[in-house]
């Protein structure tokens, strides 16, 4: 029996597909589809929702993240809205896109979500025991923490496009206020248990009191 | 005719989960849960399994239909199975197919038999 199912041009569905084989889609998929196999989006066909397929080949629409472990075909008659993380990549002159492209690395990871992470350490350290791995992401967390999420959170779109100015400063937002000052200049002197506030100069009279 | 019917979800390894709906013949080889509205014919494979309320024009099961059916024509092949009231215009079950659950077809009755 053939492995390939087949959603008509006409058909809906409001739902869910995963499994086994792969799956040719004509007609209108509203929701994820996750499949040990290859899902073809014909010229007629529809998808708006995540996908994890082996393989995909799009000649329709698409909207939503895929996440191919193979290969990922974007014809030139589709229309893909969203973010795409595959092994290998084609898009075909013609085709529109709004929306990341990743290749992954041999390990199925997309480039700078672990490498990154993992920047000035010892190659021992580059693979963890199951057991440690725990205290490690701990310490990691407590170096520093700003960075960790920036790298866990999904990237905004197109970061590429970004000016390099409007990525520094967001990098200085999500820095802990200590750092950041640190960044623009001498910091400010603080006074120990009374908190921070600004030490008056004594060679300056602010307010012409003339004491 | 069953020849025509090749547009379908097939595998028995795939599970379909929601509504379908639309107008179209359908097979189903694999498993489905959830609704399925649609103005065509459904075909359910040997390897079909579909928990759902169907509104169909015409189903054919070879699989399991679990469910209240509604459509103009009903046929439970051989090996097929039906758990689930069927309201349609014709009914027809197979030598080896089974329909458990009740069977509502609109007609009327001779007047002159029923009396008044």
């Amino acid at each position: 029996m053939s492995k390939e199912s087949l959603l008509p041009e006409g058909i809906a569905l409001a739902g869910s597909i995963e499994g086994t084989g792969d799956l040719v889609v004509a007609g209108a998929i509203d929701g994820p589809i996750d499949l040990e196999g290859w899902l073809t989006i014909e010229a007629s066909g529809r998808v708006t929702g995540d996908v994890q397929v082996t393989g995909l080949i799009v000649r329709g629409i698409l909207i939503g993240q895929s996440l191919v472990r193979d290969t990922l075909r974007i014809e030139a008659s589709a229309k893909v809205v969203g973010d795409a993380r595959a092994g290998r990549v084609q898009i075909e002159d013609g085709a529109r896109v709004r929306g990341r492209v990743q290749m992954t690395d041999e390990d199925g990871r997309a480039p700078g979500s672990r490498k990154r992470r993992r920047r000035g350490r010892d190659p021992e350290e580059r693979a963890p025991r199951e057991h440690d791995r725990e205290d490690r992401a701990a310490t990691r967390r407590a170096r520093r923490p700003a960075e960790e999420r920036a790298l866990r959170e999904p990237a905004p779109e197109a970061p590429g496009d970004e000016p390099a100015a409007g990525r520094r400063a967001r990098r200085e937002r999500s820095r802990p206020a200590s750092k950041r000052r640190s960044r623009q200049g001498p910091p400010e002197p603080t006074i120990p248990t009374v908190g921070r506030q600004r030490v008056q100069r004594r060679d300056v009279d602010p307010d012409g009191s003339g004491r | 005719m069953n020849r025509a019917r090749t547009d379908g979800l097939r595998g028995a390894e795939l599970r379909v989960q929601g509504r379908l709906e639309g107008a179209s013949n359908l097979r189903i080889d694999g498993a489905l849960e959830g609704e399925i509205d649609v103005e065509g014919g459904l075909w359910i494979g040997p390897e079909g399994r579909v928990v759902a309320p169907l509104s169909v024009t015409r189903l054919d099961v070879e699989g399991e239909v679990r469910g209240p059916v509604r459509a103009r024509a009903v046929s439970v092949r051989a090996g097929g199975r039906v758990l689930g009231d069927v309201m349609a215009g014709r009914v027809t079950i197979e030598d080896g197919g089974a329909l458990h659950g009740g069977i509502d077809m609109e007609f009327d009755l001779p007047t002159d038999e029923v009396g008044r």
